[in-house]
């Protein structure tokens, strides 16, 4: 099951902290998605997330300043 | 010893010194530096001194949405980063020293 976050009008460091927060509520391999419209945490949150040891399976850009990355909880 | 600062002034404050003065000597003395750079603190990436803190080993990281707020671009061999870089480098050091 794919669950998907909206964070369109939020910025660093609630981009990182919603999206941690939200991977709480997920199971070990299961995938979320979520999507952004804030350039710098395009780039940010998925660094981060590897450093916590989640798989970034991919960053898709949507439209000019939109962004959906897929993010494997480890 | 790693030793971590945060620096949140303009380069026109005299924490810009401060800041570069501890940084080198502490990498003289063979200390490990982290430097994190955000609200006006940002400015500072450009001055020459940052650049040769880096040479030095320094690492930087600055606030990349604070960055942007400022209009500053990119800077070969500086993170531009998030909180999340800031909180590392705090959780990380032995001891942590904040200029604002």
């Amino acid at each position: 099951m794919t669950i998907e976050l909206d964070l369109r009008g939020e910025v660093c460091p609630y981009t990182f902290v919603k999206t941690k927060l939200k991977l709480e509520e997920v199971e070990s391999g299961e995938e979320l998605v979520v999507i952004f419209d804030h350039a710098p945490a395009v780039e940010n949150v998925p660094r981060s997330l590897k450093n916590e040891g989640h798989k970034i399976m991919g960053i898709e850009q949507k439209g000019d300043h939109l962004w959906k990355v897929r993010i494997r909880k480890a | 010893m790693k030793l971590g600062i945060l620096l949140t002034t303009s380069p026109e404050s005299e924490n810009t010194n401060t800041v570069i003065e501890i940084s080198k000597s502490a990498r003289e003395e063979g200390h490990e530096v982290s430097i994190f750079l955000m609200y006006d603190g940002v400015y500072n990436v450009n001055k020459k001194e940052f650049a040769e803190l880096a040479e030095k080993g320094v690492d930087i990281a600055i606030c990349a949405f604070n960055a942007e707020q400022r209009k500053i671009g990119k800077v070969d061999g500086i993170l531009f980063g998030s909180q999340y870089d800031h909180a590392c480098i705090a959780s990380d050091v032995d001891r942590f020293i904040s200029f604002g």
